[in-house]
């Protein structure tokens, strides 16, 4: 019989006390390690997201909304802008603009959102094709590599879009399907979890308007727009197309009454066409994207200071620094988490406190069999050690059902979120504070019964034995 | 085997008792009579280490026990001296067995389980070697204390009001197992009690006077 064994022993003999104990240890511990690992995925996730963005341009709304939406794919977009907006910070020659992603949303498969865009959007997350080629003409789809696991996707797959950022059948753009022709690398970006396609098919399966091609392509191009005409696009003024989900951005003019499943589109839209370049793009002044990612020449370019505040003073369109709002975000979640955590600490200390009493009220009903294990040879160290080790078991106990309860809670939030956003959460990381927490939670065991055990070791086998 | 010299001690109180000398030799006897506040349960923690005596020796298989360090004290203890107290006390969360195994391994024994049977089997509580110490009745019980006093084979021990709440029949049944347990392992016993009944039991006793009076 080890002391360790006597202790573990002398624990579970009073099973409700060391429920209670458990209980309260756990629960503190379990907290906070939730909100270590929560916390600190989410910002890896955003920090990995940043792909060097130095300003987004949206609609006007909230900043963070169109960040949350244009970056991280989690929120609606604050509306669209039209091209003739969009128009400058889209020049190539633009002083400071070193690089413009045109991003328009407005459309899903099965929940996963679908992008329109061009090409360096590979570029922008540092991401590879794994299988497969980039989009040449609309219609054609490229997707992460987290969309291709999750739906089993593969290169020559098709599948129809549906209207809205979130699924829903009925919602479905069945008149044009989408082909897919890349898939993309696993890059730890949001990228893994979007299919991306060219600006023109996000257009073409709302907008039955003939989009101008500016040079190449010009009979197949015109045999696509012919065929547009004399369409049934009855109650539903695509050139004004509000995305759903659009709900904090005031298109009074953008009818959004209109049912996508019983469009007559015809079969013209599902005739692809070449994707469009980007004097295409600034061509289509009548067209609508819903913001636009911009890395400056030079970030240190003081001029690059009042870009965004001119922009939000002198035009219809919203601009924000990533990691400015972001900063401001984590500020705020800084401070629940911080309060959270404050509160896991309180409980952990009055869990300790706890422990400490149980111990301590436990040696006055103890004294004797104490004193007897000292009768028969027993050191006082080995007393100090018994007690000592019981709080320690204690406090490990209270550890390891907390970190389990931790991993729980977050594979369930993590399959949620997966679920509601397809945002990745990995449940199995280690968090390296386990081992600080793993410390902590040691000495507080320890601490706890630092005082019963001085008690024990101190205790005079004549006094006890003889009262 | 055990040799008194001289004992006496004083309480903070100023209140100073004196012992008198005595001898008990290998597989001998001792009864230590008194009346309440005569010292008894102090002469007997002096006598197993427990309690340092103001004044004189006490001789255990030749060495004065007080000489020792506390440290080395407890060990010579746990090897050399067992205990029986009226109110057996036990390690309430692990069993019977457990319990003797416990105060072998203190006893920097090895745990010898054949030498713990046969213990168990003389005592008449081998059915009872895995139930708890509140399973057991106060015999049990009483005969478990006296498993642990003898278990690691000690040269001396120390019974301290065994008998004091018990009848006749179950006073004369704890005395023999003890003598012949004592007699099996060449220890010497030395009992303190109040219990005049016990007179009749040992032929050599001593009476303390009530410092008191």
């Amino acid at each position: 019989m080890s002391w360790i064994r006597l202790a573990w022993k002398n624990i579970i003999h009073e099973p409700l006390t060391l429920l209670l104990h458990l209980m309260l240890f756990a629960l503190s511990i379990g907290l906070m390690y939730f909100l270590l690992m929560l916390n600190d995925q989410l910002v890896k996730k955003f920090d990995n997201n940043l792909a060097g963005v130095d300003l987004v341009i949206g609609a006007k709304g909230s900043g963070l909304q169109m960040i949350l939406c244009s970056m991280y794919h989690v929120d609606a977009p604050t509306g669209n802008i039209s091209m003739a907006d969009a128009k400058p910070f889209l020049n190539p020659n633009h002083p400071l603009i070193k690089t413009t992603l045109p991003l328009s949303l407005g459309d899903n498969y099965k929940g996963y959102r679908i992008v329109g865009t061009e090409h360096g959007v590979l570029d922008f997350y540092k991401a590879k094709l794994s299988e497969g080629r980039l989009w040449t003409h609309s219609l054609e789809a490229v997707i992460g590599a987290e969309v291709a696991d999750a739906l089993g996707l593969k290169i020559g797959d098709r599948f129809f879009s549906s209207h809205g950022l979130e699924e829903a059948d009925d919602l479905s753009h069945d008149h044009a399907a989408l082909t897919i022709v890349g898939i993309v690398a696993p890059s730890g970006s949001v990228l893994d979890q979007l299919i991306v396609t060219d600006t023109r098919t996000v257009w073409d399966v709302h907008d039955h308007q003939a989009i101008p091609v500016v040079e190449e392509d010009d009979s197949e191009d015109d045999h696509a727009h012919d065929s547009h005409e004399g369409h049934d696009h009855e109650g539903h003024d695509h050139a004004h197309h509000d995305h759903e989900g659009h709900d904090h951005h005031d298109h009074a003019h953008h009818d959004h009454d209109h049912d996508h499943a019983h469009h007559d589109h015809g079969q013209g839209h599902s005739n692809a066409k070449p994707m469009l370049t980007r004097a295409e793009l600034i061509a289509a002044e009548d067209q609508e994207i819903t913001s636009m990612l911009i890395r400056y020449k030079n970030k240190t370019d003081f001029r690059t200071l009042s870009l965004a505040r001119n922009i939000n003073a002198n035009t219809n369109l919203l601009a924000a620094a990533p990691p400015m709002v972001l900063n401001m975000l984590y500020d705020k979640m800084g401070l629940g988490t911080r309060a959270l955590q404050f509160l896991a600490l309180l409980i952990a200390i009055v869990s300790g406190i706890s422990i400490f009493i149980s111990l301590f009220n436990s040696l006055r009903t103890r004294k004797y069999e104490l004193a007897l294990l000292r009768v028969t040879g027993a050191k006082p160290a080995s007393l100090f050690g018994l007690i000592s080790l019981e709080g320690i078991i204690l406090a490990l106990l209270g550890f390891v059902v907390g970190i389990a309860l931790a991993y729980l809670v977050f594979y369930l939030f993590a399959g949620q979120l997966s679920d509601k956003y397809h945002y990745q959460f990995n449940p199995l990381v280690l968090h390296p504070s386990i081992w600080w927490i793993l410390l902590g939670s040691v000495g507080i065991g320890f601490l706890a019964a630092l005082f019963p055990a001085i008690k024990a070791y101190s205790m005079d086998i004549h006094h006890t034995l003889s009262h | 085997m055990i040799q008194t010299n001289n004992l006496s001690h004083t309480f903070s109180d100023q209140v100073r008792i004196t012992f008198p000398d005595f001898s008990v030799g290998q597989k001998e006897s001792l009864l230590i009579l008194g009346e309440s506040g005569a010292g008894k349960t102090t002469l007997l923690h002096i006598l197993g280490g427990m309690l340092k005596p103001t004044d004189g020796a006490v001789h255990l298989m030749n060495e004065n026990i007080y000489s020792f360090s506390s440290r080395k004290l407890d060990s010579f203890r746990g090897d050399h001296i067992g205990m029986v107290f009226q109110q057996a006390h036990f390690i309430p969360s692990i069993s019977a067995i457990e319990n003797i195994r416990l105060a072998q391994r203190i006893g920097s024994k090895k745990v010898d389980n054949q030498a713990i049977n046969n213990l168990f089997d003389r005592l008449n509580i081998g059915h009872r070697k895995e139930a708890l110490p509140s399973e057991m009745s106060q015999g049990e019980r009483q005969r478990l204390a006296i498993a642990r006093a003898f278990i690691n084979t000690p040269s001396l021990v120390l019974a301290d009001e065994l008998t004091s709440a018990l009848d006749d029949t179950n006073c004369a049944s704890v005395i023999a197992l003890l003598k012949e347990q004592s007699e099996q392992m060449g220890t010497s016993l030395i009992m303190v009690t109040h219990d005049q009944r016990l007179k009749e039991y040992f032929s050599n006793s001593i009476i303390l006077k009530n410092w008191n009076a």
